[in-house]
C-alpha cells in the first residue's frame, strides 16, 4: 500500500513536469532568442545565445515606444476589468436571485451577446456620434461593453452557490440593498471575481484590433499594438521581436500570480462554504 | 421577504445599458448590412434584400467546405480542451511538489497573444529548420518530422493541436476554480468509506463540477465556431484551402472589398451560435435545478 | 418598462454629454484621457493644439516594409525645421487594407495614408477622388515619373506621390557563380530553363527559391509575363477588359500554369517551397543552397549585406521565360503616399510630401535604403550597379504586367495565390484555376457596376 502511494506520488509529479514542458518550451524559445542577436534569432533554436544582449531590451523600449504603451495598456485594462466586473457582478447577483421569467430572459439577453459579431464599421458610426473615438475613455468603455457578456455569464453561475439564507438574514438585520451587495455577497464572491478579474485581464491586455480601429494616434496604442508597429518595420528582426514579446506578457504573468495567491488563500480559508 | 426590493433592477442598468449601446446596437446595424448590396466598389447602398444569402448557399461557394472545418474544429477541440484541462485541473489539485509552478507554467500559453503564437509555432513547425523536426531528426525519430503545416492532410489537425496548446490552461484554470470550490467536506466522507481516487472522481467531483463544465463547454463551442485568429496566422487557411474556417472565409470577402457578403457570413454565424448557446444555457439552467 | 426607456435614454443622452465635453471627434489634432471609469474626466497634456502651424501632429499610416528607417530620419529633420511633428502609424500588411477601408468607410482616417497605386484601383479599392487630395498642383508633382504618374492619376489629376523604386521589375535572380561552375547560360525559353534546372539539380543544388506560405511570392510567375501573353493572343487585354473573352479561353495562360506545374512536379522548387518564407530568401540565396529566385533588382544589395563571399555583383538576372517569354515586364505601379481628404491638416501633410520630394531628400531616399536602385522622379541620381544596367539593356520590348493592365485582377492576388496552391499540390487543375480568376473578376465587376459586365 505504501509502496503503491509512492509510485503513484512519482508518476503524478512526473506526469506533470512533462506537460508543463510542452507547454513552455515554444515559450522559452521566445524568451532565449531575445537575447540573441538578429541573424542567431532567425535560427529559431534552443541553443543558448553566445552573446546575452541586454540592450535588446532597451532598444525595444527606446524604439517601440514602450513606456507610453505600457501606461496606456494598463489604462485600458484595469479601467475596464475594474468597470466590467463591478457592473456584471451587481448584474449577476439581482438576475440570477430573481425567480421572475423576466429576469431569465434578460441574463439570456446578456449572455447571447457573447456570439454578437463585431462590425467594425457600424462600430465606428456609433463611437463617433457618442464622441467616443479616438479617445482612451471610449475604448475603456468598449472594452467594458464587449466583456460585459462573458463576464455575466461567469459569474451568474458562481453566485447561485451563494445560499439565499444569508441574504435573508441580512435584511432582517435592516440591510438595504447597496448595503446588503458590498458588504455581505461582494467579500463572499472574491474569489471567484478575482477568477473573473483575472482573465477579463488577460483578454483586455491581449488584444489590439479595436484600439487599432478606433484610435487616431499612436500616443494612445497599447503594448501589444505597440508590437504590431514594431514588427511592420522590424519584421526581419526576431531577436528584437522576442524581446518585445516578453516585455508585453511580463505583466499579464505577475497579475497571474498575484491573482492565484488571492484565490488559493480565499477558497482554502473557507470563504465560500458549501 | 420582498424580492423586488431587495434585489432592485436597476442594479442591472449600468450593465444593461453600456451593453446595448455598445455592443447590440452596432452588432444589428452590422446585421443590417447583410441585406445591402454594400461594397468597396460604389459607394451607395443598396437594399438587395436575401440575394447575399442566395450567394451563401449556392453550390458553386466552397461555404459549406468551410462550414464542415469550423465544425470539425469546434468539436475535436472542444472535447480535447475539456477532457485534458480537467485531468490536468485534477492533478493540479492534488498534493504536488511545485504545484503553483505546474499551475502558472501551464497557464502561460494562455498569455501569449494569439498573433505570436502563430508567428512562433510558424517557426517550430517549419519542416526543414523547425525546432520539432529537428529534434525529432536529432533522436532519430526522422520519420515522424512531418510537413505539419503544410501538408493538406495534417495541416489542419496541426492547427487544432497549437489551438489546444495554447486554450488548456485557460480552461485548466476554470476547472481549477470550480474543483476549489467543492467542500472538503465530502472527500472527508468518502476517503472514511474507503472510496479509490477514481471513484472519488466520478461520483463527487464529476457531479458538483457540471455547472464548470457547461460553462466552459459554451465557451469552447462558442470559441471554435467564431475561431479566426489561429488559422489565419497559422496557415490563413492553406495550404490551398485545407484549413479555411468560416471567419477566414468571411476575411476573405472583406479583404476583396465584398463587404456585404462578408457580413452576411458573420450574420449566418451568429444565427447558428445563438442557437447552440442557447440551447445549451437551456440545457445548464435544468441541471442546475435538478440538482 | 416605459420609465426604465426613458431612464435608459437619459442615461445615454448624459454619457455622450459628458464624453461630449472631454473629447473631440478630431482625428489627429487633441485628446483626451479619462481615468478609470467611475469618476469624472481630468484631462492629459495632449499632442497638439488645433491653433499654431509650429505645433502640429500630422498622422502617417502605413503598411508593413512601406516605411523605411531612412524615412523616419528625414521624418525628424522635417519635425526640426517646420515643428510639425509627424505620427508614423505602421501596420503589418495583413490588417492594413480592411483598417484603412474600414477607416474610410467610417470617415475617419490618418492624414497621410499609403497604398499601391494602379489606375483601375486607385478608383475601385480607394474611391480616390472621394478619399484623397488632389495633388496635380504641388511643387513636386511635375517631377514624377511620367509612367508612374499615370498610375496615381484619375482623369489627369494626381493623386498619390510613389514611395518605392517601381523600376525595379520582378524578374529572376540567378548566382552566377553556380551558373559558371556548371557551364550554364542564361536562358531564353522555357525548355533551355529546364535544362538549365536540370543541370543544377543534379549538381545537388535546388534549382529555384519559392515561398507558398507568404501567399503572394509564387503568384508572381504568373501575371508578370503578362505582356507576352498579349505578343502571343494579340488584342487579348483589351477583351479582358471589356467582357468580350475570358482568361478560361486563353490557350498561352493556361500553358503558363501547366508550366508552372511542371517546373514543381519536377522537382525544380526544391523540397519545402510550401513553407518557406520570401524574408529568409537573400539568406539561403546567400548560402548558395538555392541557385535562383524571383526578385527585384535590390535583390543583389540584400544577399551581399547577408556577409557570405556572395557579392551584389555574383547576382545577375532574366526575365522570367515561362511560355518563352523575352519582354522585360516593366511595373509603374508601387506603394504610394495619399492625402485623406477629410484630414485637418491637408497643409501641414503637404508640407511633408513637398520635404520628401526635395532632391537631396529623395536622394538620401534612395542611397540609404538598399532596395531603392533609383525613385520615380526626375532629377535624381540612379545607383544602379553594372549587372543591372547589362540587364536591363538585355531585353529591347518592354512591356507592363497583367495585373495593372488587366482590370479586377490584383485585388484577387492572395485568392490566386491559394488556387495556385491548390493546382500545384493537384488539388485543382489550370483549367479550374483560370475558371476561378474568370468569377472573381465577373464578382467585382459586377459590385462596381462595371458596364462591360451587365446582365
Amino acid at each position: 500500500m505504501k509502496y503503491r502511494k509512492i509510485a503513484n506520488s512519482i508518476a503524478v509529479n512526473a506526469i506533470a513536469w512533462i506537460v508543463s514542458a510542452i507547454l513552455i518550451i515554444p515559450l522559452l524559445l521566445i524568451l532565449i532568442n531575445s537575447f540573441k542577436t538578429s541573424i542567431a534569432a532567425s535560427d529559431m533554436n534552443l541553443v543558448l545565445p553566445s552573446e546575452w544582449k541586454f540592450d535588446n531590451f532597451l532598444v525595444v523600449i527606446q524604439k517601440g515606444k514602450l513606456d507610453t504603451a505600457f501606461l496606456n495598456s494598463m489604462i485600458y485594462s484595469v479601467g475596464s476589468v475594474t468597470l466590467c466586473t463591478f457592473l456584471a457582478s451587481m448584474a449577476s447577483f439581482v438576475l440570477s436571485r430573481r425567480r421572475k421569467r423576466s429576469s431569465k430572459l434578460l441574463y439570456l439577453f446578456f449572455v447571447l451577446g457573447i456570439t454578437m459579431p463585431i462590425n467594425f464599421v457600424s462600430l465606428m458610426k456609433v463611437m463617433q456620434v457618442m464622441h467616443l473615438y479616438n479617445t482612451r475613455f471610449g475604448v475603456i468603455l468598449l472594452y467594458a461593453a464587449l466583456q460585459m457578456p462573458f463576464t455575466i455569464f461567469l459569474t451568474y453561475g458562481f453566485i447561485s452557490k451563494i445560499p439565499r439564507d444569508i441574504d435573508e438574514a441580512a435584511v432582517l438585520d435592516g440591510c438595504t440593498p447597496l448595503r446588503l451587495f458590498f458588504s455581505v455577497i461582494l467579500p463572499l464572491l472574491k474569489p471567484v471575481l478575482i477568477t473573473v478579474m483575472v482573465l477579463t485581464f488577460l483578454n483586455t491586455w491581449n488584444e489590439f484590433v479595436l484600439p487599432l480601429y478606433f484610435t487616431g494616434s499612436t500616443d494612445k496604442w497599447p503594448m501589444t499594438l505597440a508590437v504590431y508597429n514594431f514588427f511592420g518595420i522590424y519584421f526581419k528582426d526576431w531577436n528584437l521581436i522576442c524581446a518585445d514579446i516578453v516585455l508585453t506578457s511580463v505583466p499579464v504573468i505577475i497579475v497571474y500570480f498575484l491573482g492565484q495567491k488571492y484565490i488559493v488563500s480565499g477558497m482554502t480559508s473557507g470563504a465560500v462554504k458549501g | 421577504m420582498n424580492e423586488r426590493k431587495t434585489y432592485p433592477l436597476y442594479f442591472v442598468y449600468g450593465a444593461l445599458i453600456l451593453y446595448v449601446a455598445l455592443c447590440v446596437i452596432p452588432g444589428l446595424i452590422g446585421i443590417g448590412y447583410s441585406f445591402t448590396d454594400w461594397s468597396s466598389y460604389s459607394d451607395e447602398i443598396n437594399f438587395i434584400g436575401l440575394k447575399n444569402f442566395a450567394t451563401i448557399f449556392s453550390p458553386d461557394e466552397n461555404y459549406v467546405e468551410y462550414l464542415s472545418n469550423t465544425i470539425l474544429f469546434t468539436l475535436v477541440t472542444t472535447i480535447c480542451k475539456s477532457v485534458i484541462g480537467l485531468s490536468l485541473a485534477v492533478l493540479l489539485t492534488k498534493k504536488i511538489r511545485g504545484l503553483n509552478i505546474h499551475r502558472a507554467i501551464m497557464y502561460m500559453p494562455a498569455v501569449i497573444s494569439t498573433l505570436i503564437v502563430g508567428m512562433t509555432f510558424k517557426s517550430i513547425l517549419n519542416p526543414q529548420i523547425g525546432l520539432l523536426n529537428e529534434s525529432l531528426r536529432s533522436i532519430g525519430l526522422d520519420v515522424f518530422a512531418l510537413k505539419w503545416l503544410t501538408d493538406s492532410k495534417i495541416a489542419f489537425w496541426s492547427v487544432m493541436a497549437v489551438d489546444i496548446w495554447k486554450g488548456v490552461g485557460y480552461i485548466m484554470t476554470i476547472f481549477i476554480a470550480g474543483i476549489m470550490a467543492i467542500s472538503p467536506a465530502y472527500f472527508e466522507a468518502a476517503e472514511i468509506d474507503g472510496a479509490t481516487s477514481w471513484q472519488k472522481f466520478k461520483s463527487i467531483t464529476l457531479p458538483l463540477l457540471m455547472p464548470t463544465i457547461a460553462v466552459t463547454t459554451v465557451l469552447n463551442v462558442l470559441y471554435g465556431l467564431k475561431v479566426f485568429d489561429i488559422v489565419y496566422s497559422l496557415t490563413n487557411g492553406g495550404p490551398g484551402y485545407a484549413t479555411e474556417v468560416l471567419y477566414t472565409g468571411v476575411y476573405k470577402e472583406f479583404s476583396q472589398g465584398r463587404y456585404a457578403v462578408g457580413t452576411t457570413l458573420s450574420s449566418v454565424m451568429f444565427v447558428v451560435m445563438l442557437f447552440v448557446g442557447y440551447f445549451m444555457i437551456k440545457i445548464m439552467t435544468k441541471k442546475e435545478v435538478e440538482e | 418598462m416605459k420609465r426604465f426607456l426613458l431612464v435608459a435614454l437619459a442615461a445615454v443622452m448624459l454619457v455622450s454629454s459628458v464624453a461630449c465635453s472631454t473629447a473631440t471627434t478630431n482625428t489627429s489634432a487633441t485628446s483626451a484621457v479619462a481615468t478609470a471609469a467611475t469618476t469624472g474626466a481630468s484631462t492629459d497634456s495632449s499632442t497638439a493644439t488645433e491653433a499654431t502651424k509650429q505645433d502640429v501632429t500630422i498622422t502617417y499610416m502605413v503598411s508593413q516594409d512601406q516605411l523605411q528607417d531612412a524615412e523616419i530620419a528625414l521624418g525628424q529633420k522635417f519635425t526640426e525645421a517646420t515643428g510639425i511633428k509627424v505620427d508614423y502609424q505602421v501596420i503589418p500588411s495583413d490588417q492594413y487594407v480592411n483598417l484603412l477601408t474600414t477607416k474610410m468607410n467610417a470617415g475617419e482616417c490618418a492624414d497621410i495614408f499609403s497604398s499601391q497605386g494602379g489606375q483601375f484601383d486607385i478608383v475601385t479599392q480607394l474611391n480616390v477622388e472621394k478619399n484623397a487630395v488632389d495633388l496635380s498642383g504641388e511643387s513636386w508633382s511635375s517631377t514624377v515619373d511620367p509612367l508612374a504618374a499615370a498610375e496615381l492619376s484619375v482623369d489627369g489629376k494626381l493623386y498619390g506621390q510613389p514611395i518605392q523604386d517601381v523600376s525595379s521589375v520582378w524578374a529572376i535572380a540567378y548566382n552566377t557563380k553556380i551558373f559558371t561552375d556548371n557551364n550554364l547560360q542564361v536562358p531564353t525559353t522555357f525548355a533551355e530553363f529546364k535544362t538549365v534546372c536540370e543541370t543544377i539539380k543534379t549538381a545537388g543544388i535546388t534549382p529555384v527559391y519559392e515561398c507558398v506560405s507568404d501567399g503572394w511570392h509564387h503568384v508572381l510567375w504568373f501575371p508578370e509575363v503578362g505582356a507576352a501573353y498579349e505578343a502571343a493572343e494579340p488584342g487579348l487585354i483589351d477583351n479582358l477588359n471589356s467582357n468580350t473573352t475570358t482568361f478560361a479561353s486563353s490557350a498561352v495562360m493556361k500553358q503558363s500554369l501547366d508550366q508552372i506545374k511542371e517546373m514543381v512536379d519536377a522537382g525544380y522548387w526544391g523540397e519545402n517551397y510550401m513553407s518557406n518564407a520570401y524574408a529568409d530568401a537573400a539568406k539561403s540565396f546567400a548560402s548558395g543552397e538555392y541557385a535562383m529566385v524571383v526578385a527585384n533588382q535590390g535583390f543583389g544589395a540584400e544577399v551581399e549585406a547577408i556577409g557570405t563571399e556572395l557579392k551584389a555583383s555574383d547576382v545577375g538576372y532574366f526575365v522570367i521565360p515561362l511560355v518563352d517569354n523575352q519582354i522585360l515586364n516593366v511595373n509603374p505601379v508601387g506603394p504610394s503616399r495619399f492625402i485623406y481628404s477629410g484630414s485637418k491638416n491637408v497643409d501641414a501633410a503637404k508640407q511633408y510630401l513637398a520635404y520628401i520630394a526635395q532632391a537631396e531628400n529623395l536622394q538620401y531616399l534612395i542611397d540609404n535604403v538598399s532596395k531603392n536602385n533609383t525613385l520615380p522622379f526626375i532629377g535624381v541620381t540612379d545607383k544602379y550597379s553594372e549587372t543591372i544596367k547589362t540587364f536591363y539593356a538585355t531585353y529591347a520590348t518592354h512591356g507592363t504586367v497583367l495585373q495593372t493592365t488587366v482590370k479586377y485582377l490584383n485585388p484577387q492576388w492572395m485568392e490566386i495565390g491559394k488556387e495556385l496552391a491548390a493546382l500545384i499540390l493537384g488539388d485543382s487543375t489550370s483549367d479550374d484555376v483560370l475558371k476561378n480568376i474568370d468569377k472573381n473578376r465577373a464578382d467585382q465587376a459586377t459590385a462596381a457596376k462595371d458596364p462591360a459586365w451587365n446582365e
